[in-house]
């Protein structure tokens, strides 16, 4: 695990890297929720990014720009700041893990994230939206305007079909995403996994839920691809 | 200001952020050690430890923030040790580090269980001049806090009925997190339940603070609403401990209406004002007391 700095020294974003062992060329960069639910997933992202790694992906989460140990706050970020952020990290994975193919795997408001940066971006091969959000609600802890899931996929540059993975654990009600995402073209999976959310406070956070189902669905549908 | 990843500790498994405040620091300004409160990693919850670190270095103060062993980014080191002593070994291993950065003098921002490490870190580092401790878990329960406590339930049915039925007050989840549940010992196994750390009990806390008090050490214990069935007053913090409690070097401040976390943005702009008031009124950032 290796905690480190990156992108612009106006507005440095944390990252944290597990890298893979051996010469894996597939990655990893995770999208984390933000606001309260920032602080109930943090552990299960950190089991993420170590299963993934133990899997031979290299991974890679961090706090966007106004939200963690990242620079800024995030009443003074803009949407295209918090894209052009994910830009940064896959740039940063490229060269720190000379990855050629990048999955992104968004949790909660993170899937937003997900869409509108990486649907765009020609390095990503698939996406894991986890736990998503309702298609038309409004991002936890974004900055204002951020788009919705459905903004992020009729977004310009978005038209590019993807494999992507949906997983919804106990706490998020199946929607009309699925259908929305198939609309677009993109080749879809889905699974439902009856164990609390990452996210969930659970009963209080003293006793964070950890979804041990879905990380290693979610392990095992990346490693598949690797 | 200019913030830093640092990895120290046994494999340089513990991780943290040094913030710094300038240049070229002046080795004798105190630097503000901020460790976690419970389980929450060394962000703090609402980013409480992040915005306090950065006020802090406006103000010429460095500060470190960082994670115990198996909490946030840090490693668990997969030692069999208590909680408790865990905890007394990554705080002494941080005060270290601040040294070997070249500082002499600490000061320690905890909430919940934080505060209590501050005030442990304290009493055993003598480079410890300053401790800032939000809600910390103790008995502070007075004569006048019953009054204040019970009176208008005295007047409600739901209170009869809770009685009746032999509900008791508890600590809300989040102030039982914070209270201290451990750092894991393998990621692989659950999060250990094992509860709060016990809460410091008051004649413990008077005997630290007493030691502390005699090698001049500043204290600030804030509070909030958060735990109303132990602290609801102004001033109730100096009636508990009566002698110590009123010592010139101590100050205490009740934030009414702010809950455990301080989640409310203006409640924890409020308190981040009075510790930056509070570092900059004792401490001199060029290095000494004020």
């Amino acid at each position: 695990m290796m905690p480190f700095f990156f992108g612009p020294s106006s507005r440095p974003l944390y990252g944290v890297l597990d890298p893979a062992a051996g010469g894996s060329r597939s990655g990893v960069v995770l999208c984390q929720p933000a606001g309260s639910e920032y602080f109930f997933a943090h552990r299960s992202c950190r089991l993420l990014a170590r299963r993934l790694a133990e899997a031979g992906v290299h991974a890679l989460r961090f706090d966007p720009s106004g939200t963690g140990d990242s620079g800024g706050e995030v009443e003074d970020v803009t949407p295209a700041d918090w894209i052009a952020d994910v830009g940064l990290a896959i740039e940063e994975l490229r060269a720190s893990a000379a990855v050629r193919a990048v999955t992104l795997v968004g949790l909660r408001g993170g899937c937003s994230t997900v869409l509108a940066a990486g649907l765009p971006e020609p390095l990503v091969e698939s996406v894991v939206l986890w736990d998503p959000l309702p298609l038309e609600e409004p991002v936890i802890g974004a900055p204002d305007d951020f788009p919705s899931i459905s903004e992020a996929l009729s977004s310009d540059g978005a038209d590019d079909p993807r494999d992507v993975l949906i997983v919804r654990t106990s706490g998020t009600e199946p929607g009309p995403i699925d259908e929305a995402l198939r609309v677009y073209g993109h080749d879809l999976d889905t699974v439902d996994v009856e164990e609390a959310g990452a996210w969930e406070r659970g009963n209080g956070i003293g006793s964070l839920p950890v979804p041990a189902r879905s990380i290693d669905t979610i392990v095992r549908w990346i490693g598949s691809r690797a | 200001m200019r913030e830093r990843v640092a990895t120290l500790g046994p494999e340089r498994g513990l991780v943290g952020i040094f913030t710094e405040a300038g240049a070229s620091p002046n080795r004798e300004t105190p630097v503000v050690l901020i460790p976690n409160s419970g389980i929450v990693h060394h962000v703090g919850v609402g980013r409480l430890h992040t915005r306090a670190a950065r006020r802090l270095a406006d103000r010429g103060f460095p500060s470190f923030r960082f994670d115990y062993s198996g909490i946030g980014d840090s490693k668990p080191t997969g030692e069999a040790m208590s909680i408790g002593d865990a905890v007394l070994r990554d705080l002494d291993t941080a005060a270290d580090y601040v040294r070997e950065q070249g500082f002499r003098r600490i000061v320690v921002f905890g909430l919940c269980s934080g505060g209590r490490d501050a005030l442990e870190l304290a009493v055993r580092d003598e480079s410890v001049v300053g401790t800032f401790a939000i809600d910390l878990m103790s008995d502070f329960v007075t004569l006048k806090h019953q009054v204040v406590h019970f009176a208008p339930r005295l007047l409600r049915w739901s209170s009869w009925k809770n009685l009746l039925l032999g509900r008791n007050a508890r600590l809300s989840g989040a102030a039982r997190a914070l209270a201290g549940a451990g750092p894991e010992v393998e990621d692989s196994e659950p999060w250990p339940e094992e509860g709060p750390r016990s809460r410091l009990e008051r004649p413990r806390l008077a005997e630290m603070l007493g030691q502390l008090v005699r090698r001049d050490v500043r204290m600030y214990f804030a509070f909030s609403n958060g735990l109303e069935d132990n602290y609801n007053h102004a001033g109730q913090f100096a009636s508990a401990l009566p002698g110590v409690g009123s010592d010139p070097r101590i100050t205490s401040r009740f934030f009414s209406g702010a809950d455990h976390v301080f989640s409310d943005r203006a409640q924890q702009s409020a308190l981040l004002d009075a510790f930056e008031a509070w570092m900059s009124g004792g401490f001199d950032s060029t290095g000494g007391l004020s």
